[in-house]
């Protein structure tokens, strides 16, 4: 076979060339602002994500994770007598104040947990033993946040809410959806660094029993905790996603500028179709003569825009992976699972074949007289 | 049998019904058997590329029918004309009409191509055309490489590709000088004859006149009837006397 598709668009070199910026264009922002997106979303529930609770019993009608607030740690000893509860366990989740060594402040989010069970703590630790935090006020921070807790190093004092606390090691990827640092330590020294008293919890996590069903379980903790919401780590994960990509509008600004994206590199790769296809206006005339079929010519429009959106998606993504790397390396993290990238295909596919679109029209209407004119 | 082609009482109208309305092909009646070598001519917008869109299946008639051995095609749908221009008609143009980022090779190729024939099948159809074109040599050149002798040789080889029982040409000297001009109607009728094919070309070069079995003269819309000899000769004569022949425009 004969490809006139291939043959005609490698032909035409500079237009098959914006061609292919328009759609690298387009596949460079996608993949960079759904890598981003998808980072936040992440980020959104991670520590939830991470502890092995089944349950999260919290304060009434929270709108996320990150904004706990305190109630009575009752609630934790009637939780534990809950038929079906494994175990429960408090963990807070507060904001605090930091004392830079060099002066100044700086909000964290101070996070307690139990060193015992280490349910809710960070995954990963790149310098020091997690298990320390037990002793008096000892707190572990994230390396991506130094500089903004004011370039303290592993054993250094600094102060938290006025109360003397070491430095005893660092984490890795423990980041925050509002990019307030983590402050970890147990629940007690937690207690102490934060504003709030003793005799309170933010969070209770439960672990349901074996033999029990987590729903069973969770509407069982509701009935006997009326003032208190109980989420399975699913709904509270995904309440908290939900309430910074919708509620905030900061999924529908990442949204928007991927829309953007798409739209601009639409109307380019549109514009270049297009005009390749009025200028062989004549060749497909010509080809309706000899006996094509308007979907033997669609079908040759439609093979460019594949051909356009291989090669444009390949190397679109080549790019999109360097300035992530190159974001990565300024501390930006940015996910790009591969499910994401078969995603961003399917949709520069779409984007070329719809924007062949107003060609494969114009093919409809060719006037067959074109051909006969010199 | 039926006649290889056939019109009856064909019209066509241009913007019917607007102040622009044009007349183009008037009640024309025509049977054309196969084999034959026919030379429609007639002044710069007589309707002779319209009447040659209504034989090929590119136009439909206002009224009257168009048909293709007994079938019909002024009545066919969109869906369906394609199949017939496929099996039976090949068309040579006058400005060649070549797909620029082909080989001659290739061009030929992928007319066979869309007349279904294809693989190494058609690789090799289309190089016996080139050779009986006696374009070999120049194969796969492309067609900014070719002279216009040589491009239009690519055009017959491609007209004659999938064996149509009809070839429609318009003009297809007007671009040529005319000695390349006659060595090419001399090579189509040559190729069309030895296998009894119908070519009805539309000229004005009456340098070519001498391959015609019949000359058919249009004026106005209308075909002058064999009958009409004393019309048909004085049109002949006034073709005639315009050498160089006129450089044909499109009137819009
Ligand atoms: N698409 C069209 N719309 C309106 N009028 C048209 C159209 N095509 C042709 N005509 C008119 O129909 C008439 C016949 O045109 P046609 O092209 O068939 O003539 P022709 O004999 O081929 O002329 P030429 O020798 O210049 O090629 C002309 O008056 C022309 O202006
Ligand atoms: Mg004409």
């Amino acid at each position: 076979m004969v490809s006139i598709a291939r043959k005609n668009l490698f032909r035409d070199k500079l237009r098959f060339v914006i061609a292919l910026v328009g759609i690298q264009f387009a596949v460079v922002l996608i993949t960079i602002q759904a890598g981003v997106f998808l980072r936040f979303l992440v980020n959104a529930s991670v520590l939830i994500d991470h502890a092995h609770a089944d349950i999260w019993i919290t304060a009434r009608n929270l709108s996320n994770f990150e904004f706990g607030r305190a109630y009575s740690d009752k609630v934790y000893y009637l939780a534990q007598k809950v038929n079906g509860v494994d175990w429960a366990e408090k963990y807070m989740l507060t904001f605090s104040l930091w004392k830079r060594p060099s002066g100044g402040q700086e909000s964290v989010e101070l996070v307690g947990f139990d060193p015992e069970t280490m349910n809710g703590s960070p995954w990963q630790v790149i310098e020091g033993s997690l298990y320390d935090v037990k002793y008096l006020d000892q707190v572990m921070v994230d390396e991506a946040d130094l500089a903004r807790l004011g370039n303290p190093r592993v054993g250094d004092y600094i102060e938290v809410r006025g109360k003397k606390a070491r430095i005893i090691g660092l984490t890795r990827g423990a980041k925050s959806f509002t990019q307030t640092p983590f402050v970890f330590t147990s629940f007690e020294n937690a207690i102490r660094m934060s504003f709030l008293s003793r005799g309170q919890t933010v969070y209770v996590l439960v672990k349901v029993a074996p033999g029990y069903t987590v729903p069973d379980v969770q509407r069982r903790l509701q009935e006997v905790l009326p003032d208190n919401d109980v989420y399975t780590r699913q709904q509270f994960s995904n309440k908290s996603r939900r309430y910074w990509m919708v509620s905030t509008g900061a999924g529908l600004a990442l949204l928007a500028s991927a829309l953007m994206g798409l739209v601009i590199g639409t109307i380019i790769v549109g514009q270049t179709i297009y005009a390749s296809t009025i200028e062989h206006i004549k060749e497909f005339g010509t080809l309706k003569a000899i006996g094509a079929s308007n979907a033997d010519i669609y079908l040759i429009i439609i093979k460019q825009a594949l051909i356009n959106s291989v090669i444009g998606f390949s190397t679109g993504m080549i790019i999109a992976l360097g300035v992530i790397r190159l974001m990565r390396q300024g501390g930006l993290d940015v996910l790009m699972p591969w499910q994401m990238m078969i995603g961003i295909f399917a949709v520069t596919v779409m984007m070329c074949i719809s924007s062949s679109f107003i060609s494969i029209f114009k093919i409809t209407r060719i006037d067959p007289a074109l051909v006969f004119k010199s | 049998m039926p006649p290889l082609l056939e019109l009856i009482d064909v019209t066509r109208i241009y913007n019917e019904g607007s102040s622009s309305e044009v007349i183009a092909v008037n009640h024309v009646n025509l049977r054309i058997d196969t084999g034959r070598f026919v030379i429609l001519m007639g002044p710069s917008g007589s309707g002779k590329t319209t009447l040659l869109m209504l034989l090929g299946g590119l136009l439909k008639p206002t009224s009257g029918t168009v048909s293709l051995l007994g079938t019909e095609i002024s009545r066919l749908s969109e869906k369906e004309l394609p199949y017939v221009r496929r099996r039976q008609i090949g068309f040579i143009f006058q400005g060649f009409n070549l797909f620029p980022a082909l080989t001659a090779v290739e061009n030929v190729e992928a007319t066979l191509n869309v007349k279904e024939v294809r693989g190494q099948k058609a690789e090799q159809q289309a190089k016996v055309l080139l050779e009986k074109v006696g374009l070999t040599a120049r194969m796969h050149h492309l067609p900014e490489d070719l002279s216009g002798g040589e491009k239009q040789r690519v055009a017959v080889a491609r007209a004659l590709a999938g064996e149509p029982p009809i070839i429609l040409a318009d003009e297809p000297t007007a671009a040529l000088d005319s000695k390349t001009g006659r060595t090419i109607i001399g090579l189509l009728k040559e190729l069309s004859q030895r296998e009894n094919r119908l070519v009805f070309m539309v000229s004005h070069d009456n340098r070519i006149l001498d391959y015609a079995d019949e000359i058919l003269y249009m004026n106005d819309g209308m075909l002058l009837s064999h009958e009409d000899e004393e019309a048909s000769d004085r049109l002949r004569k006034q073709i005639m006397s315009s050498v160089p022949p006129p450089v044909p425009g499109w009137a819009e």
